[in-house]
């Protein structure tokens, strides 16, 4: 069993490393990334997390289809599994693609590119052990 | 018409005021997005609307992370055209897409090299 706090499902190299090191910010070292649905499903299999952060259009397996499996799974437990909170992470914003990542059954939505400030509001209520995502007081880019 | 650019304070939203991680991040931009240019380019030429849409959408997040509006903007419109309908842009449009995000990637290199030069001069 991992102790892993979050599984990144994302198949872009530049939008990995910034939530990686988004994550690092609000104080979340534990986190696996896979490239896909497929991988990640193959990595729950194995392991456990406390959420999923899921971008929705990727190859082999989108988010949206990785999600409805999750839960299907959470259905045919016979002890019944706790929900994992799924997020989505899309640069899709509009109200029909909120609707889709309902229905497949992800909790939330947060839009790309990701915010940090963004981010901290919709994992704070789920992971209440988040840093605060303050900006640094010095050093900025100009 | 206006010439592409990107804008650092987007980065800089992005990386919650860190300049460290904008810097890398930029890096990031300036390595993984020429072979994906390249990769629509071929998909474009082919006609393969699926890689079109697969490149499209790559393109269109990390154009939008360095605040390169317009181009990431293009290129959800191909995306949304490629997977829906299965049609690929006409060659002026892929083209002129393609060298717009070059324009914008020398853009990048040239204010990371700015930066370095600033910090080499700061020491």
């Amino acid at each position: 069993m991992s102790d892993t706090t979050i599984l990144l499902v994302e198949d872009n190299e530049l939008n990995q490393r910034l939530l990686v090191l988004q994550l690092a910010r609000l104080g979340i070292q534990s986190v696996h990334v896979v490239g896909n649905g497929i991988e990640a499903l193959d990595w729950l299999d194995r392991h456990t997390c406390r959420l999923v952060l899921a971008d929705c259009q990727m190859p082999g397996m989108d988010g949206y289809e990785m999600t409805r499996r999750i839960r299907a799974r959470e259905r045919a437990h016979p002890a019944g599994a706790a929900r994992l909170p799924v997020v989505a992470l899309s640069a899709a914003v509009l109200d029909d693609d909120k609707a889709a990542c309902r229905a497949a059954g992800m909790d939330d939505h947060i839009a790309k590119p990701s915010r940090l400030a963004a981010l901290h509001a919709v994992l704070q209520p789920r992971l209440p052990d988040l840093v605060p995502a303050t900006p640094p007081t010095a050093g900025a880019v100009t | 018409m206006k010439a592409p650019s990107f804008c650092t304070a987007a980065v800089c939203e992005a990386a919650g005021g860190d300049a460290t991680l904008a810097r890398e991040l930029l890096d990031i931009f300036v390595r993984t997005v020429p072979p994906m240019v390249l990769r629509l380019r071929h998909a474009l030429a082919r006609g393969h609307a699926a890689q079109v849409a697969h490149e499209a959408h790559a393109l269109k997040s990390c154009l939008a992370l360095v605040g390169a509006g317009s181009a990431s903007a293009t290129c959800a419109r191909i995306e949304t055209a490629a997977r829906r309908a299965g049609t690929c842009p006409p060659p002026p449009e892929g083209t002129r897409l393609c060298a717009d995000i070059g324009d914008i990637v020398d853009r990048v290199r040239r204010h990371l090299g700015a930066v370095i030069q600033l910090e080499e001069a700061t020491r």
